[in-house]
């Protein structure tokens, strides 16, 4: 199924931010553990990914450094702890729009 | 990765003419060109063909000029304007109020101290600029032998050129230049330490590294102290001592090595001195028991500042209170033309200056930056507030410079250490991570994340 592209923009940050929580990421992992864990709901294009990891960088949310692993050299990213402030907050915003939408539409009782 | 495929170089550098920021391509390269080269190979691997690998890797990587634009965006070059703006009004303040004191002054010899003062702004901001844009990285490299320059300079010196007021500051140079030795040293060797010292001390804070840091210290220190420059053995003092409780965070250290120098300076202003500086400078705080010798001239900087009012006596100024040592005491110069509006205002001006550095300082990701920023912020501070309060007539009159607004060569480093802070602060987004040992800020070393990353893929496994 094809999600409106508008909704998924503005939820790619937390998304991100939640994957590194778990442990640090490359560019190209993170892409394919977003499609694997949303069961391929989010194909996020690597031209929209790059600059949001930069700027998260440049915020302070995450931090990067190189790596050879398996004879390839390759970018992480590790979230700092500003990132996880980031995450926490942008959880209790999501929480509280899912509950209203939830609530809105349960109540139309259209689904 | 040098032979990529040809496609992707040339996607590659339409990405890059975007940028211009220079020295983030080599990281966006690297990592783009990756993270291409990899969806390549999972997708010859699921059957693709080389062809088809490549369109598919090119198409979800985006429109290249797209993709470049925003990186630019990111990855600018900044400028600090509010700084700049700071700069260039004080730097017309000074040369206002040096131009009004040479018009007004009686004294003949003081006629050609404005085109004295001109010529070193000048010279100050053409190596503000230079600073600018270059990249301070380029010094790290050079570390060691700037400190053995400036070692070497200092222990030179007092051969070569003759005592001023009992201080060999001055080296002349060629064509008549003058370089105020001590003066450069005071901002240039915490630098250079600095440089040499921060990842051995971040990495391992041993017995052996702080030693070789105070030992580091030392040299010059007493290099200073044979010159008898009191005031800038000070001054490097404090900032080396600062710098070092920054570096380790130890901040039990810091105040042990502050308290140990801090008295030992004590000791031997009280015993090796033979100007008697201490007693000089008793003289401040009983004005009344000698009120037309040593107490005249504090007695006349409280007169002047009582009478320059809120808004000063501007062009009519008579600079006829204090004979010779008017410039000595730039900050008195300063309230009699411009007034006590002028001094309210110049230290708020160094109160947003300290606020704004201390403000950007978490947001300069190169640890070699922050430690400049801190550095010179400290040292200008300084001496900034202390030739404010020399106004109140309460404290001695030392020779610290007035930085931006005193008379003196002493400008064109207070030009030169403001244009390295906005270099660094035009590289603030701009750095690459490549080939850097140590990117973790928090002390922690690579090493600890390279465990984290074998356990997740022991995990992964």
């Amino acid at each position: 199924m094809q999600v409106n592209k508008q909704m998924i923009k503005g939820s790619t940050e937390t998304l991100i931010l939640n994957l590194l929580q778990e442990r640090p990421l490359y560019g190209y992992e993170l892409i394919k553990e977003l499609h694997r864990q949303s069961e391929g709901v989010f194909n996020l294009k690597e031209g929209t990914l790059y600059p949001i990891l930069h700027a998260m960088e440049i915020e302070g949310w995450v931090e990067s450094y190189w790596m050879e692993v398996e004879g390839r050299k390759r970018k992480y990213y590790s979230i700092r702890d500003k990132g996880m402030e980031a995450l926490q907050s942008k959880r209790a915003e999501w929480n509280m729009f899912r509950r209203a939408v939830d609530r809105v539409l349960g109540e139309g009782g259209l689904t | 990765m040098t032979n990529r495929h040809e496609r992707i170089q040339h996607y590659l550098d339409h990405m890059c003419v975007q940028v211009k920021a220079r020295e983030v391509h080599n990281d966006l390269r690297d990592e783009l060109g990756n993270h291409m080269e990899e969806m390549m190979l999972d997708k010859e691997q699921e059957g693709y063909t080389e062809e088809e690998a490549i369109a598919y890797a090119i198409e979800q990587m985006g429109d290249p000029v797209v993709v470049g634009k925003s990186m630019h965006r990111l990855h600018r070059h900044r400028m600090h304007w509010g700084l700049l703006f700071g700069i260039i009004i004080l730097a017309t303040i000074s040369l206002i109020l040096m131009w009004i004191f040479t018009t007004n002054t009686t004294q003949a010899s003081y006629q050609y101290l404005y085109s004295y003062h001109v010529k070193n702004t000048v010279v100050g901001l053409m190596l503000m600029s230079f600073f600018i844009f270059f990249d301070y990285r380029k010094w790290k490299k050079a570390a060691w032998w700037i400190y053995i320059l400036f070692n070497a300079l200092l222990w030179i010196n007092p051969m070569l050129s003759s005592a001023y007021n009992g201080i060999n500051r001055y080296l002349s140079l060629p064509f008549g230049f003058v370089l105020d030795v001590t003066t450069v040293s005071m901002w240039i060797l915490p630098l250079a330490i600095g440089a040499i010292m921060l990842d051995k001390l971040r990495t391992s804070c041993s017995i052996q590294s702080i030693l070789s840091y105070i030992a580091m210290v030392a040299l010059p220190a007493v290099l200073l102290f044979q010159i008898s420059d009191w005031v800038r053995m000070l001054l490097f003092g404090i900032v080396s001592v600062i710098l070092f409780g920054w570096i380790t965070r130890k901040w039990l250290y810091m105040i042990i090595a502050a308290i140990t120098t801090g008295s030992l300076l004590l000791i031997l202003l009280l015993f090796m001195d033979e100007y008697r500086r201490l007693d000089r400078f008793s003289v401040v705080f009983n004005l009344q028991d000698d009120p037309n010798g040593n107490g005249f001239i504090y007695n006349s900087i409280m007169d002047i500042v009582r009478t320059a009012g809120w808004w000063g006596n501007g062009l009519d100024t008579r600079f006829d209170l204090i004979k010779s040592n008017y410039f000595d005491i730039p900050g008195v110069m300063l309230i009699d033309v411009f007034g006590w509006s002028a001094g309210i205002l110049l230290l708020i001006g160094i109160f947003w200056f300290v606020s704004s550095m201390v403000k950007i300082l978490p947001r300069i990701r190169d640890d070699y930056g922050r430690m400049i920023i801190l550095s010179v912020t400290t040292i200008l501070s300084l001496q900034m507030i202390y030739s404010l309060v020399v106004i109140t007539g309460k404290v001695p009159i030392i020779s610290i410079a007035f930085p931006f607004i005193g008379y003196g060569t002493h400008l064109i480093f207070e030009y030169a250490m403001i244009g390295l802070l906005l270099g660094v602060y035009r590289r603030k987004d701009a750095i690459s991570k490549k080939n850097e040992k140590n990117t973790a800020e928090d002390g922690r070393r690579p090493t600890d994340q390279f465990i984290g990353i074998q356990n997740h893929y022991r995990i992964m496994k």
